[in-house]
């Protein structure tokens, strides 16, 4: 109970550090701009605007949250010990790991925060432009689509904070970047590597694959416009999938900070 | 660059940069008002580029380029749905900003097959784009669109309607037309009286039998009760049509070989029509002699639709 005491202190701290941030500000304005956008948009279409409005407004949410994540993610650890704000913390009877995950836990709440604040905004902007009153979508299709994003939200802050444990920010946040780009494209990197006639390659293709985080996994947009049914059990493997990854890497970030010597 | 200038640059930037004032002199010695002076002229000019690209293009809307799909959709990173949106607008765009009659859109065709690419379930813009095809006297181009949209959305009942229009309005294929027709009125949420047009252009085009076979082959299939009842009717309007021309045609060979309709249709003395006129459809079959029509109580109005070829060039629309 006490080392949960202590872990939701740190994750308060970072919160409150994160939302002095000024930087955030402009990511969140930066999304609640393209949502507005959007209403812009959807009235310059052809036929169905609350389509525009859903898929630019939850993408403003995933794109504005991912960069938090990532941005938040690299500093949490890696910018304290380079501002060397860490160490009086860590002086104290908090253990490595405690520390790792309350800034984890401080950062995916602070993106969570303002995520709450975009699809709010989204949410008010497709009922809206929805027809005849109606919510466009299912209450569970729209919620279970949210879910997933705030997962891959999770995911990649996680992904920050690992590398964020033994690099410096700016390598962090290069890395957790690149890292994040690459977990879009493991299909399409399977197929180009797929079509190489070497077996080599093609064994790299497919370890990619299976190892690098699929974020496509965690995403419900598309069928949620086309209106197609998200399945249970589909939502429940990606859930099961996320969690286990988002462990693994919690997992592995605390190992890889408690083994480090700081300078 | 030569290597004085670049000195004298570089030492103005020093100078520049040392000089703690430098902010304050560029606010208070003129200095702003050279380059509010610089931009707005930048800005002038680049008002003037554009103005001169859109006469020269016939539009603003025209893109200048048309980038691989499949590459921008492998750089949208999980958000093709919203990339495909955005082509779909510059699609818009491009299609409000011309005139179809004097520029026939000729990136249409590009332009859909990138939002498509993207997004291969974007239904409205298989829809809109084999629409604004065929208005654009592309026939090919659009059926094309729309016959890939219905191997993509199958459960679309709108693709297969407007693929049957062009069928049947611009290539006079009845019989294609028809088929498409009858899979429309088969998709939930199409209209009802999709199936009674398909019954009417099988009729129209001769081939009453094949529409039979595929009416009877769909009511094979599970169907909701509404659409099996729908169906039933329409096969029973095809089977009183079938009679109909039958009928007819024995009264033409008749008229043919005599010169006048017959007075009733026991004169045909024609025993393949005895055996057609003793069924249970037959038997309602009423005989005009004196315009040497038939009809039946069954079918109030025959099943036969407006065919563009049809039409004396007279009274065909320009």
């Amino acid at each position: 109970m006490t080392q949960l005491r202590i872990l939701l202190a740190i994750a308060r701290v970072t919160i409150h550090e994160s939302l002095r941030d000024r930087i955030l500000y402009g990511v969140l304005a930066f999304g609640i701009g393209l949502i507005l956008l959007s209403a812009v948009l959807s009235n310059v279409t052809l036929g169905w605007p609350v389509r525009i409005v859903t898929d630019l407004s939850i993408s403003a949410i995933s794109i504005s949250g991912s960069v938090m994540a990532l941005l938040l993610g690299v500093r949490s650890v890696a910018g304290e010990i380079e501002r060397r704000l860490a160490y009086p913390v860590l002086a104290r009877p908090i253990s490595r790991g405690q520390y790792v995950l309350g800034k984890f836990v401080g950062v995916v709440g602070t993106v969570y925060l303002n995520v709450l604040l975009m699809a709010v905004a989204a949410t008010a902007m497709i009922a809206s432009y929805s027809h005849e009153g109606a919510f466009q979508y299912t209450v569970t299709a729209y919620l279970t689509t949210l879910a997933l994003l705030l997962l891959k939200l999770a995911l990649i802050a996680a992904i920050a904070v690992l590398f964020s444990c033994f690099t410096s920010s700016t390598v962090a946040f290069i890395a957790s970047t690149g890292l994040t780009l690459a977990g879009h494209l493991t299909g399409e990197l399977r197929f180009f590597l797929g079509k190489s006639e070497s077996a080599l390659t093609r064994a790299i293709g497919d370890g990619l694959y299976w190892t690098l985080p699929d974020f496509v996994t965690l995403e419900a947009l598309s069928k949620l416009v086309h209106e197609k049914e998200i399945l249970t059990s589909q939502t429940l493997a990606a859930v099961a999938y996320g969690s286990c990854y988002l462990a693994a890497l919690l997992i592995l970030a605390t190992t890889i900070f408690e083994r480090r010597d700081l300078p | 660059m030569k290597p004085r200038l670049r000195e004298r640059s570089r030492s103005l930037l020093v100078s520049i940069m040392d000089n703690p004032n430098t902010s304050h002199r560029l606010l208070h010695d003129g200095s702003t008002g050279r380059v509010l002076s610089l931009l707005g002229a930048a800005l002038l000019a680049h008002l003037i580029h554009l103005s001169s690209t859109v006469e020269s293009n016939g539009s603003d809307a025209t893109p200048l380029a048309v980038v691989d799909a499949s590459v921008s959709g492998v750089l949208a990173l999980g958000h093709e749905t919203s990339l495909a949106d955005l082509y779909w607008l510059e699609l818009v765009q491009y299609v409000g900003a011309n005139d179809s009659t004097a520029m026939q859109w000729p990136l249409l065709e590009a332009l859909a097959e990138k939002v498509i690419r993207v997004d291969p379930m974007y239904g409205y813009a298989y829809e809109a784009s084999g629409v604004l095809l065929a208005q654009a006297g592309r026939t090919d181009s659009s059926n094309e669109i729309l016959l890939r949209g219905m191997e993509h959305i199958p459960e679309r009942w709108q693709l297969p309607f407007f693929a049957a229009f062009n069928y049947w309005h611009s290539m006079d294929e009845l019989d294609r037309g028809a088929d498409l027709l009858l899979r429309a009125s088969k998709l939930p949420g199409s209209p009802r009286y999709l199936a009674s047009l398909a019954t009417r252009l099988y009729s129209s085009s001769g081939n009453l039998d094949e529409g039979l076979n595929l009416l009877e082959g769909a009511l094979a299939l599970p169907l909701d009760p509404l659409m099996r009842t729908e169906l039933e009717k329409r096969r029973e309007d095809l089977l009183v049509e079938r009679v109909l021309q039958q009928t007819e045609a024995k009264i033409s060979q008749y008229r043919a070989k005599n010169e006048r309709p017959p007075l009733s249709l026991a004169e045909l003395d024609d025993p393949e029509l005895r055996a057609i006129l003793s069924s249970e459809i037959g038997r309602t079959i009423v005989f005009d002699p004196t315009l040497g029509e038939v009809s039946s109580p069954l079918l109030p109005e025959r099943l036969l639709v407006y065919r563009p070829s049809d039409v004396p060039e007279a009274l065909a629309a320009p």
